[in-house]
């Protein structure tokens, strides 16, 4: 089963909840982390075994010999990719989107594919945890195809828990499809609950099964359970602030082993999670 | 020869466009004629490559030189490898920067005057 | 007119809470919320729309039922995992797929042996058309979100809201950025004050694109410290000056001695810092700028903050 991470806003303990379910459950996990562009759960983990290898995009490479300039590469390309100009045809590498259709349709078979590096995939262990995270290079401005070839180690043999970026927009939904449940962490602050409503309607629309954790649940002034319980929502756990957590957290060591108690109350989440995931299966 | 200059308006008194993809209109210039030519900028909304496009475009029409604001290294490569020239930190009325640029008051650039303008 | 964004990297250091009262303090200038995602700034400041503006986004396939055959070469050819064959028999066999302009959903009853499309994974390359033997394909421009102009009682103020799982979030940020630039100065603004999104990406890159100064709020965490890390990288291949803030500096000591000496270290302006104070997180429940519900030493540390930031880009 693949549960999803994922909040509205930015910063309200995505990292938290899955580092910390992670270690709590009593048994081989997966931990990916999807968030590319600032891959935050290794930084709470003592990784093993680590190793990494680069992730890249195919881009066009134009043969000029073959090349009869005759512009139906440039043309069909949506993303402007390819000019030609005074006939030889020139590449864009950083609007190439990777789609292939350019080497597709040359009529002279002169154009084929190099990789282009864009960012690397990161491999680790640490006690129950099979670590996969993949970091974007500063400067790469598309985050779904690394995100999806991070998916792809999706493993079927264990439980997979998956850190998905913030947002409600096109890498949060790239990283959250097919999951089979999704939490959604947040807040309670005007902020908190404004992002909240946005990514319960994204999973309402994907028809996915989700459940809300509130996390520093004592401290502001909104709303969220009203919200939920309005939409039908269980708020599967509340996570009251605590100096010891935030302690932790700022050094790197995560929820669990700030206060181990977490450990059986992430455990009956899952538990609750997985009932949940089952009923939405049934629909 | 034709020069191509960004424009804010469809007027020889309208100003220059400092954005060169994404200006709101072309105006060619053709110095033997003394004649101006007015066109909406229909790249402007694209999604990305806009520059691309824009030098694609302007090489297509024979344009010669492009007075303009700024070029970024998208646009700068589609205009070089046109054979094109680009003058940026064009001011004024379209007809003062013809009037400046043809009395030698601009300097070519040899490279992109910006970073990326990402979209 | 000198242009500020405001960025962290991680999300919740504190972006919107430092924009919200900058925007108060500075005066005559023009905000932009380039958090198109998750625009929040506008819980505080209360914009009034002026215009509304359409946001398009990039192509997306759309396939006419009637003509596809099943033969799956169109789901071979995608790259963007964007289609696959419909599996399951409806009740009622010949009923067509749905899926209005803009709807994300990737249900709909499905016909056995047709081609779906998961309107948010398309890229709108049109590979998927060039494969098709039966030529069931047409593209449609999609309605991605909306911008807007709007006044509030700081001055003029531009903000976006992207629509779920669309993308080309940096292609809004920039008309965002844009539209703020040119009231600006049609205003005679002094400066232009950008909320920036999180994260490193395309958007990030629309925001920061020829400003005068990156404001980093940073928190002074193991996560905080990474992220600010690539946010100061990417401004390095910008060649745009950085100055910092740390928020919420008291939750460890170490790690804010850490970030000054990182700032000191780069060469780049320590701009101040903002103890954790739960005062701050409760504030956003007024839902005003905390300069304006608050004169305490908070709102001191931001005005010194603006100073600081006011000096650094008069030089």
């Amino acid at each position: 089963m693949v549960v999803a991470v994922a909040s509205g806003k930015g910063g309200t303990g995505k990292t938290t909840v899955a580092v910390g379910l992670a270690y709590s459950l009593a048994r081989e996990v997966q931990l990916l982390d999807c968030d590319v562009e600032e891959p935050n759960d290794h930084l709470f983990m003592n990784l093993e075994q680590k190793r990494s290898r680069p992730h890249s995009i195919p881009v066009p490479r134009i043969d000029n010999d073959a090349c009869t300039a005759c512009g139906k590469c440039s043309a069909f390309c949506e993303f402007n990719a390819l000019a030609l100009l005074k006939d030889r045809v020139l590449v864009f590498d950083n609007l190439c989107h990777g789609c292939g259709g350019c080497t597709l349709i040359c009529p002279k078979k002169a154009i084929r594919e190099e990789d282009r590096p864009t960012g690397s995939i990161v491999y680790g262990k640490s006690e129950n945890i099979e670590h996969i995270y993949g970091d974007l290079n500063t400067g790469e401005a598309m985050s779904p195809p690394l995100i999806r070839a991070v998916k792809k180690e999706i493993s079927s043999d264990k439980p997979v828990i998956l850190d998905s970026p913030p947002g409600t927009t096109c890498p949060m939904v790239t990283a959250v499809k097919d999951a089979d449940f999704c939490l959604l962490v947040t807040e309670n602050t005007p902020f908190g609950l404004h992002d909240l409503e946005m990514a319960v309607e994204v999973l309402t629309d994907m028809q996915m099964p989700m459940g809300v954790v509130i996390n520093r649940s004592d401290i502001g002034r909104s709303d969220v359970k009203n919200f939920c319980s309005g939409k039908n929502i269980p708020v599967l756990l509340e996570i009251p602030y605590s100096r010891v957590i935030a302690e932790h957290y700022a050094v790197g060591r995560s929820i669990v082993e700030a206060e181990p108690d977490y450990r059986e109350v992430f455990r009956k989440m899952y538990s609750r999670i997985e009932e949940l995931a089952a009923a939405g299966r049934k629909k | 020869m034709t020069i191509c200059i960004t424009s804010q308006g469809m007027e020889k008194t309208s100003r220059v466009d400092p954005r060169f993809g994404r200006c709101s209109y072309f105006c060619f210039y053709d110095t033997d004629a003394d004649e101006y030519r007015f066109e909406k900028n229909s790249f402007a909304g694209g999604v990305g490559g806009v520059g691309v496009q824009t030098g694609e475009m302007m090489a297509r029409q024979s344009v010669k030189v492009v007075l303009t604001g700024q070029v970024g290294p998208n646009a700068y490569r589609t205009l070089e490898a046109g054979g094109i020239e680009v003058y940026p930190n064009a001011e004024g009325t379209i007809e003062e920067t013809v009037g400046a640029f043809l009395a030698g008051g601009y300097t070519k650039t040899e490279g992109p005057t910006g970073p990326a303008r990402h979209a | 007119m000198k242009q500020i964004v405001i960025l962290s990297g991680k999300g919740g250091t504190g972006k919107t809470f430092v924009s919200a009262s900058l925007a108060c303090i500075a005066g005559n200038s023009v905000v932009a919320d380039c958090d198109v995602d998750a625009a929040n700034l506008h819980l505080l400041l209360h914009p009034r729309i002026a215009e509304t503006f359409e946001f398009q986004g990039g192509k997306i396939a759309q396939i006419h039922t009637d003509l596809c055959t099943g033969c799956g070469l169109c789901v071979d050819s995608c790259r963007f995992d964007a289609l696959r064959m419909g599996e399951s028999k409806s009740p009622d066999g010949a009923e067509r797929i749905q899926g209005g302009p803009n709807s994300h959903s990737s249900s709909g009853r499905s016909i056995p042996g047709v081609a779906i499309v998961d309107p948010v994974a398309c890229e709108g390359c049109r590979v998927c058309g060039e494969v098709c033997p039966e030529g069931a394909f047409t593209f449609r421009t999609s309605d991605a979100g909306r911008w807007y102009t709007a006044e509030t009682d700081f001055g003029p103020m531009v903000h976006a809201h992207l629509f779920a799982g669309e993308e080309n979030s940096g292609k809004l940020v920039q008309e965002v950025r844009t539209k703020a630039k040119d009231l600006g100065e049609k205003e005679g603004k002094n400066y232009v004050l950008i909320d920036g999104p999180p994260g490193t990406g395309c958007a990030v890159m629309s925001a920061m694109t020829g400003v005068d100064l990156v404001v980093l709020t940073t928190e002074p965490t193991v996560a905080g410290i990474h992220d600010a890390k690539r946010v100061v990288q990417l401004a390095g291949h910008f060649n745009i000056p950085v100055g910092m803030i740390v928020n919420k500096s008291t939750i460890n000591l170490e790690k804010t001695a850490e970030l000054k000496e990182f700032a000191r270290e780069q060469g780049f302006q320590f701009l101040g810092e903002i103890p954790y104070d739960k005062r701050v997180v409760d504030s956003v429940a007024d839902l005003q700028p905390y300069v304006c519900a608050h004169d305490d030493e908070i709102s001191q540390r931001l005005r010194n903050i603006w100073e600081r930031i006011s000096e650094t880009v008069s030089q």
